[in-house]
């Protein structure tokens, strides 16, 4: 009985197993169909072969490819490891920060002074510097051999600004971060005053029954109450032009300055500097 | 010996020795060497993006091999498509284009016997290619392609067959 193709062809492939290749390798010694076939087969596998994409076809796309390969990808991983070894967290970087400012300026005013009369307010500054998240110590010395040893603790950096300030260095304390830290800075929290803000109250005004007025029906109505039930006469200032500033306070009472008449007052503006009985409630009165 | 995909000795060291099976893959499914190269170099990308760690060399090129063909397939597939549209709209066949490498080459029957692979089914061209260009045994291309040994001796064969019948049609076969 005669191979079929399938069998040559796995045989030829290598990949036929034993005894199987040993029984077709002893049937084509005599078999001459099986080995026609055989060797139409083996040149056809060598045909396909011979198409094979060659080594020299591809060199340039393959230097092409690994120089992309190095730029984009090899260098982004270096970048990453040296991001990674540098990244800390922002609250320990920035204690870190502020006291190598620190340091640097107290280094700039010591070897500036070095001469004169050293000053041992901070010679050695060394601080433990509590931070929310992790308790660093950030211990800096002074290349000065001054004896004492003074924490950062005893000092604010408003005192030793000042410090510095009063020797006569200029100091700029900037913090630089590439994103906006939303955490808060505990070494710096404290000195820092912040300004109150100045809420101005708005004022409510009611008409006669009681009911509270819109700033439309305010500018419309004559008479204003306040919340109690008491009438309120409303003040219209009008700038003056800036040279009759002096001269209305200077040659007139401010009880007579027309513009600061009330138009809603039934009383009309009073003309006489020497207002004796000036009606009550008229807020032209000083 | 491990293989980290992101590791720069270890990336270097499979890009050396894969390059040439997966290039020749992409292809020999192809034949288009820009879109071959395109398609190397993605897949070197995606292995070096993932981050992934074989616990061999070899399987590290199986995975590789296993992307560059699955790349080379959707495209071959979307040029195909492309090739469809443009052929309805001018409603005439159009001519076998040769590249420039292939005229290079200059051995008929080596082009010959690329054109003829172009005309086999996808199933049968890819285990041809992984058989026949990538000096991978039936076990391993069952692996890379997740189906039986069995399949892929059936497919091979079946493979040959076709482009034996192809090649006669060219009058190229029997070159001796």
């Amino acid at each position: 009985m005669c191979l079929d193709d399938q069998v040559l062809s796995t045989y030829i492939d290598g990949e036929l197993a034993e005894p199987w290749k040993t029984q077709v390798e002893e049937h084509l010694l005599h078999c001459t169909i099986c080995k026609s076939r055989f060797n139409q087969l083996k040149d056809l596998g060598n045909d396909i072969k011979s198409a094979r994409l060659r080594e020299e076809e591809f060199t340039v796309q393959r230097d092409r490819i690994w120089q992309y390969l190095e730029k984009n990808c090899v260098a982004v991983v270096k970048e990453r490891f040296i991001e990674k070894r540098l990244s800390f967290k922002a609250p320990v970087f920035v204690a870190a920060a502020a006291a190598f400012a620190i340091l640097f300026s107290a280094g700039i005013y010591f070897a500036a002074n070095s001469n004169k009369d050293i000053i041992p307010e901070i010679p050695v500054v060394s601080g433990q510097v509590d931070t929310e998240t992790s308790n660093s110590i950030v211990a800096v010395r002074a290349t000065d051999s001054a004896p004492a040893a003074m924490s950062l603790q005893d000092l604010t950096i408003e005192e030793i600004l000042q410090l510095l300030d009063d020797r006569g260095f200029e100091v700029d304390l900037s913090l630089k971060s590439v994103e906006p830290l939303t955490v808060s800075l505990p070494v710096i929290d404290t000195p820092i005053d912040v300004m109150e803000e100045v809420v101005e109250e708005e004022e409510v005004y009611y008409d006669q029954e009681g009911t509270q007025l819109t700033v439309e029906e305010i500018e419309l109505s004559e008479t204003l109450y306040d919340v109690e039930g008491n009438e309120v006469l409303l003040e219209i200032i009008e700038i003056a032009p800036e040279e009759a500033v002096p001269e209305t306070l200077l040659e007139e009472s401010p009880s007579a300055d027309p513009v600061s008449a009330d138009p809603v007052s039934e009383n009309p503006p009073v003309e006489n500097p020497v207002s004796e009985n000036p009606p009550e409630g008229n807020p032209a009165a000083p | 010996m491990e293989v980290k995909s992101s590791g720069y000795e270890s990336f270097k060291q499979v890009y050396k020795e894969v390059f040439p099976v997966i290039m020749r893959v992409a292809y020999h499914v192809t034949y288009n060497m820009d879109a071959s190269e395109d398609i190397c170099q993605e897949a070197f990308i995606r292995f070096f993006d993932r981050g992934l760690i074989f616990p061999s060399i070899d399987e590290a090129k199986y995975w590789l091999i296993r992307v560059t063909k699955n790349l080379s397939i959707n495209y071959v597939k979307r040029k195909g498509r492309e090739k469809v549209a443009v052929d309805k709209i001018k409603k005439q066949p159009l001519p076998a284009a040769k590249t420039g490498e292939e005229t290079v080459i200059g051995n008929e029957t080596c082009e010959m016997v690329r054109q003829a692979i172009q005309l086999l089914p996808e199933k049968l061209r890819a285990v041809l290619v992984l058989k026949e260009y990538s000096d991978l045994n039936y076990k391993e291309i069952a692996n890379i392609l997740n189906i039986t040994e069995s399949n892929v001796k059936v497919r091979v064969h079946r493979a040959k067959l076709q482009l034996e019948k192809l090649l006669k049609q060219e009058g190229v076969h029997v070159s001796r």
